[in-house]
């Protein structure tokens, strides 16, 4: 169980999970037409409130449902402005961002006096399975939803033609609002994994790009659901070979560090070339 | 009516007679429970104490510093602390535009007429804590985590492995850097993924220089059942029994007693070393590690200790041998 193999794919594994999420909830927002790059602002809230909530509840439970409830509640000041009032995704999802990075300290300077992070979560009885139980079905679901259901189909119809979705007596804005809130909900998850599995606290600006790292699994491997997830597990695995690599005295010593972090960045680069994808939704053209 | 009154008076005189102190911290911010929390310990002691006015803000990216300090300097705030090696070239170009106002420093190694630069012989501290290390470890093995890849960190990484080398000898140590930005600051995930790595090839104590991120290590820590080492702050509280030591680097210190000189009109402009011997860098020891250590091996520890202030030992520094 110990061998070096294992221990490199569970890392992987782990260092992935919350680009998981992220891809998945991206998916939905992009499918239908509506360019997400708030996903980053979506864990930060996602992370914050599962640590909060966990900490008070000393449940994973509570915690993982409340950052993604609140997250989904969160984005709705996205789908307003966009539907609404018809802004541009990517300036209001920039806005997003910075909203995030600012709303959070004023959150936890009331809560904790703290100006951002939250105190430690003690959960020595937390199963270690739980963050991939919740992955799991958020997977199953989402797959169901965009696969199997006439929604999925009609969601993406948004994104694709919207006047034939009108044709129909169906409103885009009502599916792009579902799916935008759908999206904000996984991702929030993603924060909670972040937040309360992989770490113990929530601190200031933990998500450190990973929303971007999912946005451009999806984008480069084609809009395509599974192909992201895998481009992601990919990445998660060519960092945790680029950690190995670091410790190991006999690389380290030839190849300097910071040419060994670059490692997963241009590996995945290098593999989307090879998947990329020249056909994003119409919409989004 | 006259107590109500001559208490008015009084503070209102304490008020302005209290000089006005503006504090810029780095972007672990003020509870990273390393580095910034050091520096905002020592500016609230001496707030309560001598009565200072203090504000403090948390830098959120790297080009906002100048602004940070300019603002304050605009304010008429008689000393600007700024915290982090980051902050070196916004100290330099604002203190030379406000030569009225005071400036400290805290890692920045920045020579102007009004400006202070606190250094840190965080070498002396790393290798007595890579001497801890080594003494406590079973496999030989240990691990070395730093935050962002610069040469300060790398002066503690040098220091530790010399320290543990020059108890064992034969001691392998693993090292890592969590990132070559300020994000590496912040990113517990990742220093956990690291610890982990590093606990999977044997190592079985662990140091980090990584300020908010080390929770991340003190979490797989206490999982592997290995121990940790802190940094800067006492770390000890935070896993007690899990975390061996922390190397103490008093910032709070050096931030009361420039606050303190500053108000007693006594600030001289230059630059400041804490090492060993004035206590601004050491180990910790108290109630939550205290009984991780047999008093024979408090005793080396302490010698050891001796032996650098004393300059029998001599503890490599990256800034001067790359």
């Amino acid at each position: 169980m110990d061998s070096a193999l294992v221990l490199i794919l569970l890392s992987a594994l782990r260092v992935s999970l919350p680009l998981l999420f992220a891809a998945t909830g991206g998916y939905f927002s992009e499918k239908s037409g509506v360019a997400q790059i708030a996903l980053e602002a979506y864990l930060l809230i996602g992370a914050f409130t599962a640590a909060s909530f966990t900490y008070y509840s000393k449940s994973l439970v509570v915690g993982y449902l409340a950052a993604a409830v609140f997250t989904a509640l969160f984005s709705q000041i996205f789908s307003l402005l966009i539907l609404k009032f018809k802004g541009n995704s990517i300036v209001i999802g920039t806005g997003l961002n910075l909203l995030a990075m600012g709303i959070i300290p004023i959150i936890s300077k009331t809560i904790f006096n703290s100006t951002g992070s939250t105190p430690s979560i003690e959960l020595p009885e937390a199963s270690p399975y739980f963050p991939y139980i919740v992955l799991v079905l958020t997977l199953a679901v989402s797959f169901w939803l965009s696969e199997k259901t006439i929604w999925g189909l009609q969601m993406k119809f948004a994104g694709e033609k919207k006047l034939a979705l009108q044709s129909v007596g169906i409103s885009p804005s009502l599916r792009q609002w579902q799916s935008l809130t759908y999206s904000a909900f996984v991702t929030g998850l993603g924060g909670a994994v972040l937040s309360t599995s992989l770490s113990s606290n929530y601190s200031p600006l933990m998500s450190s790009g990973r929303g971007f790292i999912a946005l451009a699994a999806l984008i480069f491997a084609g809009w395509n659901l599974p192909r992201s997830l895998i481009v992601c597990l990919f990445f998660g695995l060519c960092e945790a070979l680029q950690i190995q690599m670091q410790s190991n005295e006999a690389i380290s010593t030839y190849i300097a560090a910071e040419f060994i972090q670059m490692i997963p960045y241009a590996a995945t680069l290098a593999a989307l070339l090879v998947l990329r994808s020249k056909y994003p939704p119409a919409e989004l053209k | 009516m006259l107590k109500i009154l001559i208490s008015i008076l009084f503070v209102s005189h304490a008020a302005f007679a209290a000089i006005k102190v503006g504090l810029v911290l780095d972007k672990g911010g003020k509870d990273d429970k390393s580095f910034n929390t050091s520096a905002y310990e020592g500016a609230t002691k001496a707030q309560k104490e001598l009565g200072i006015e203090l504000k403090y803000v948390e830098a959120t990216d790297t080009n906002s510093f100048e602004v940070l300090h300019r603002n304050f300097a605009q304010k008429k705030y008689d000393l600007v602390i700024g915290i982090g090696f980051a902050q070196a070239d916004a100290v330099k170009k604002v203190a030379a535009l406000f030569p009225q106002t005071q400036f400290a420093i805290v890692d920045g190694d920045v020579t102007a007429p009004n400006v202070r630069a606190l250094l840190f012989e965080e070498h002396e501290g790393s290798f007595l804590v890579g001497a801890a290390a080594a003494m406590k470890s079973k496999t030989s093995v240990i691990g070395f985590i730093g935050g962002m890849d610069i040469p300060l960190i790398r002066r503690f990484q040098k220091a530790y492995e010399a320290g543990a080398k020059h108890v064992n000898p034969k001691i392998k140590v693993i090292t890592n850097y969590i990132g070559v930005t300020g994000e590496a600051w912040n990113n517990p995930a990742k220093a956990k993924e690291i610890a982990l790595a590093q606990a999977g090839q044997k190592a079985d104590v662990i140091f980090h220089a990584a300020g908010a991120s080390g929770s991340g290590l003190f979490d797989a820590a206490a999982e592997k059942k290995i121990f940790a080492i802190g940094v800067d702050s006492n770390q000890n509280w935070i896993k007690p029994g899990v975390v061996l030591t922390s190397m103490l680097k008093r910032v709070d210190v050096a931030v009361f007693d420039t606050i303190k000189q500053a108000n007693d009109k006594t600030f001289k402009a230059g630059v400041v070393r804490f090492g060993l011997k004035n206590s601004g860098v050491d180990w910790a020891l108290d109630k939550n590690n205290d009984s991780l250590w047999s008093q024979p091996e408090k005793t080396k520890l302490d010698d050891i200790k001796k032996q650098i202030i004393a300059k029998k030992i001599s503890v490599p520094d990256y800034y001067v041998t790359k």
